[in-house]
């Protein structure tokens, strides 16, 4: 496994485009499907990420490099001096600027933190999807999510009778 | 480790966001499943509904039955409107259940599943008091009560003062039968309460917060008492996993106590949390202090219920946030259960 600086164990994640990228350990091991691969020690050479193209999963190591646990030698100066509350606003903002992104995007991200299994990536890709069901009518959620009608109109009155209360 | 096929994957990506869709407000499921058929047959799916239960763990409070009274007090935003009953008394809420006093000739107790509208009725037990506090919980061993509101059930009944050698008395939904509890409480002791006290299950054992505590251990059915920690009025709750514990105000300060063992083996309070009250209620609900009163405590959570002389909020002791839910401020008994309605799955060939 490749090293490099004091003590910082680096790994390498390819891409199937073919890209490279050399990150550090914990960073990696944001991700559980990661992190269980170093630990059944199936990650001695460069790790292959599938089915995830280079453009997101250098978004997803962003993430994952902004949400490692401040810890070691620059960790520990940075938690010293800030507090954790003013830590988490700070997450919060930079998450908020992060998820900025078109639908499709989005969806790429989605999938690859629920493949990746980055619980905290999977909740903030998430929750755009869930904003819109719980703000917006039905033929919203279908216009901005892209999700084709396929009740007939009977089925979608029966459903919406049987369940008014839910569509106050 | 190859991926999942992509159709495969698009359904848990689904099922991903879906997991998200927070408890507290069951009409984001109703509303998901009328998208499209493909939304619906995932929220329909058994599996699916489970996991969603293991994901949240802790059900949601979806409302409050208030002290004597026979209609739920729906906390989320939508909710489907509920059957008034209007002689029947809440007495308790737990495992997905509401516990009911029917007034009239029969006096009998009624198990409720609000949201179902199932009931079951359950006679009185042979040596009636008049006056009593009573717990419904789930009698299957190792349940999570997630989803056990049609499975058999136990009524633990607690007088409200004593009464000649009748200390309390147990239900069980399987033999239909009331079982006579034994005591170790001194013949001499005496303790008094109105009636439909809040109760705890807290392990194996049910409490009552009575003017004492009554614990009835459900494995040796007996029933013993010990003293609270502090006269001032407040609530059973618990403080951790399996840790009884006891929240009280005073003036706008929320103190909390844990049972625990002391050096010397025997169970005895011990001071854990001081709350200053400033820093989860707004100022208003401050305005008079003498008005705080704990009326009730989501059983399984750091949830419980102030009173405050502008109405009721639930306060999150963990998240440290809280909410007005009702104008009222009486004895409550909050209903936790999660709420995904009944949904059959749509064929996704149909009307297409």
């Amino acid at each position: 496994m490749a090293t490099r600086e004091a003590g910082k164990k680096m790994i390498m994640l390819k891409s199937p485009d073919g890209m490279e990228f050399e990150v550090e350990e914990a960073v990696a091991m944001e991700s559980q499907t990661i992190r269980k691969m170093i630990e059944d020690d199936c990650a001695d050479t460069a790790i292959l990420i599938p089915n995830i193209n280079s453009k997101i999963l250098s978004r997803v190591i962003e993430y994952c490099n902004k949400h490692v646990p401040t810890t070691g030698a620059t960790g520990a100066a940075a938690s010293d001096t800030v507090a954790p509350a003013a830590l988490a606003e700070d997450l919060k903002i930079w998450d908020a600027e992060f998820i900025k992104v078109n639908r499709a995007t989005r969806f790429d991200l989605i999938q690859a933190a629920s493949y990746l299994n980055i619980k905290g990536l999977l909740d903030l890709t998430s929750q755009t999807t869930i904003d819109t069901i719980s703000d917006n009518s039905l033929e919203e959620i279908r216009s901005f999510l892209s999700t084709k009608n396929d009740y007939l109109p009977e089925e979608e009155q029966t459903i919406r009778r049987e369940n008014q209360w839910a569509f106050q | 480790m190859p991926p999942p096929p992509p159709s495969m994957l698009m359904e848990e990506l689904l099922e991903e966001v879906f997991f998200r869709l927070l408890p507290d407000e069951p009409a984001w499921l109703v509303r998901a499943s009328a998208v499209c058929k493909p939304w619906r047959s995932i929220l329909a799916d058994p599996v699916f509904r489970r996991r969603y239960r293991e994901f949240h763990g802790t059900p949601p409070v979806l409302g409050l039955f208030e002290k004597l009274s026979p209609r739920l007090v729906p906390i989320p935003a939508f909710f489907p409107a509920q059957t008034y009953h209007p002689d029947w008394a809440a007495m308790d809420c737990r495992h997905g259940r509401a516990l009911f006093c029917q007034f009239g000739e029969t006096r009998d107790l009624i198990v409720l599943d609000p949201l179902t509208g199932r009931q079951c009725q359950v006679p009185s037990p042979p040596h009636y008091p008049v006056y009593f506090s009573a717990a419904v919980l789930c009698a299957a061993q190792g349940c999570d009560h997630h989803n056990c509101q049609a499975g058999h059930f136990r009524v633990v009944m607690c007088p409200s003062k004593l009464e000649g050698v009748t200390l309390g008395w147990m239900y069980s939904s399987e033999t239909r039968l009331w079982t006579e509890l034994t005591s170790d409480i001194h013949p001499t002791a005496d303790y008094y309460s109105v009636s439909a006290m809040p109760s705890i299950l807290v392990g194996d054992a049910v409490y009552f917060n009575v003017d004492a505590v009554i614990e009835c251990q459900l494995g040796t059915l007996c029933f013993s008492m010990f003293e609270k920690p502090t006269d001032d009025n407040g609530t059973l709750m618990m403080v951790e996993d399996d840790v009884l514990g006891f929240a009280a105000v005073v003036d706008v300060t929320l103190t909390l106590w844990s049972r625990e063992a002391g050096p010397e083996g025997a169970m005895g309070w011990i001071k854990l949390r001081v709350i200053d009250l400033k820093t989860l209620l707004p100022n208003v609900a401050l305005f008079i202090p003498s008005a705080l009163v704990i009326n009730g405590y989501a059983e399984g959570t750091q949830v419980i219920f102030v009173r405050t002389s502008v109405g009721c909020y639930m306060v999150d002791l963990k998240l440290g946030r809280s909410r007005k839910v009702s104008y009222h401020g009486r004895k409550s008994f909050p209903y936790t259960s999660f709420y995904i309605p009944a949904m059959e799955a749509a064929s996704p060939g149909q009307g297409q």
